[in-house]
């Protein structure tokens, strides 16, 4: 069953006492036992007691039993640590190492791609005209003038034919002028308006590039901000604020007015140009086409006052005026009079040719000033 | 007499023919059946309450192995070191069992 036991170091018989219950020991070696059994009554006991205990063991199915029991149980985590020794725990230990690599290597970087589109959208904004603006009337935004300036540069640079500087100035002016539909602007009250304007103020205030620097660069660079905002609205080339005349008699910003209050309108000019007042219903201009230089500021009238009315002014404004060489000299009126003052009715009719094709159209802001009774 | 005499001498009418006579059965008694299993229940619940080395090396003897081979298996520095452990386990484990491999407490 076993081989012999080839301790050299057994000298103790006793030692063996534990190999024979159990049949560990040789024949040669149960001998000696024996032997020695035989003339040590202990030992001799000792070893009847382990008689005993081979019985028990020698029952059948007494050994299965017993080392099944005493087989260790295995743990998960001890199940695990015997199955990393193995190869095939090294070689999964592989594979996920280099799929991990692999996706990596592979998956792009998604926040490096969204500046891209991002830059792309702004330019395409800024490139295509606003459809929408805040106010109907007022025209495209000085960047988007540079641009599209730009681009008839290089349609120039391609069919110089078609583009003469004059045509382009008519054609700026063209696009300039605000759509058809924008002159039925509705009538807002004039602190509205008044809000609308001081928004555009401080929109306005952030200054374009120079026009030089832009042809040379090209188109103007998408602007600096990190969410794609709007497009900014339009820059008019005239800003107005409606005075009220105090107790003193001077003429300070306001934005409700009674029926009696004079009222002037402060127009700021940006744009070189002509001016004009008219009323809604009416034929002839409260304040015919007077010149006006960017930088300027006018009070209309310059003398006189208007009155609050449900109908509101119309200031207009071109860059050319409706008849050239035709220019109406501003007058003052008196309150309530919607005659104008000016003997140039000529320019008057002139300005009213919004249709022709060669005059170039104006710009219209419609000024509700509506008075109340408290 | 005499012939009744000789008769009962001679164990003519006192005797039982052999094949008439119940044999004791090879088969173990059920009631020592019973005892050992008892005893190999105890002796079960001894060897588990063994300390780990204990059963390992219990198990390993139990498998039918040297005591060359459990020193080489439990990294044992000589056979002496196997000797003495099995010693004290065995020592332990007939303290589990009540003093005696049979019967017991």
């Amino acid at each position: 069953m076993n081989g012999p036991n080839k301790d050299p170091q057994r000298q103790n018989p006793e030692r063996m006492l534990g190999g024979y219950a159990t049949e560990n020991l040789s024949e040669q070696e149960k001998q000696e036992l024996f032997s020695a059994a035989l003339q040590d009554q202990q030992l001799f006991d000792a070893l009847m007691e382990e008689e005993s205990l081979r019985q028990l063991l020698h029952q059948p199915g007494a050994k299965a039993e017993l080392l099944d029991a005493l087989q260790p149980k295995e743990t998960p985590l001890s199940r695990f640590r015997r199955w990393l020794a193995t190869p095939m725990a090294w070689g999964a230990a592989g594979a996920v190492a280099a799929a991990a690599v692999l996706v990596v290597m592979l998956v792009p970087r998604t926040p490096d791609s969204q500046p891209s589109l991002k830059i792309a959208r702004q330019e395409a904004v800024i490139q295509e005209p606003p459809k929408e603006s805040a106010v109907p009337t007022a025209p495209a935004p000085q960047q988007a003038n540079e641009v599209r300036q730009m681009a008839r540069a290089r349609k120039i640079e391609a069919e110089p034919k078609r583009e003469t500087p004059p045509e382009r100035d008519q054609q700026s002016l063209a696009d300039n002028a605000p759509p058809p539909s924008a002159q039925q602007q509705v009538q807002q009250p004039a602190f509205e308006q008044q809000a609308l304007r001081q928004d555009r103020q401080m929109q306005v205030q952030t200054t374009p590039p120079p026009p030089a620097a832009i042809a040379e660069q090209g188109p103007p660079p998408a602007p600096q901000v990190a969410a794609p905002a709007p497009p900014p609205p339009p820059r008019q080339p005239v800003e107005y604020v409606l005075l009220k005349r105090n107790d003193q008699g001077a003429y300070s910003p306001a934005t409700s007015f009674r029926d009696s209050d004079a009222v002037r309108i402060q127009v700021t000019v940006h744009e070189s140009g002509y001016m004009a007042l008219t009323r809604q219903g009416e034929s002839k201009p409260l304040v015919t086409a007077q010149p006006v230089r960017a930088g300027q500021i006018v009070q209309i009238p310059p003398t006189g006052f208007l009155l609050p009315s449900s109908r509101p002014y119309r200031l207009e404004f071109t860059r050319q005026p409706a008849a050239p060489g035709r220019v109406g000299i501003i007058g003052g009126f008196r309150a309530g009079s919607s005659r104008a003052v000016s003997s140039s009715d000529e320019a008057k009719q002139e300005l009213s040719k919004t249709k022709d094709a060669a005059v170039p159209q104006p710009l219209v802001i419609e000024i509700l000033i509506p008075g109340s009774t408290n | 007499m005499s012939g009744v005499r000789t008769g009962q001498r001679r164990g003519e009418n006192n005797t039982l023919p052999v094949d008439d006579l119940p044999l004791a059965a090879s088969d173990p008694d059920p009631a020592e059946l019973a005892e050992k299993r008892e005893q190999l229940a105890r002796l079960k619940a001894a060897l588990l309450a063994l300390g780990e080395r204990c059963r390992e090396l219990m198990r390993y003897k139990l498998e039918g192995r040297s005591f060359l081979e459990i020193q080489r298996l439990l990294n044992a520095a000589s056979i002496n070191t196997i000797y003495t452990w099995d010693l004290r386990c065995r020592k332990q484990l007939m303290e589990a069992m009540g003093g005696k491999w049979e019967g017991g407490k």
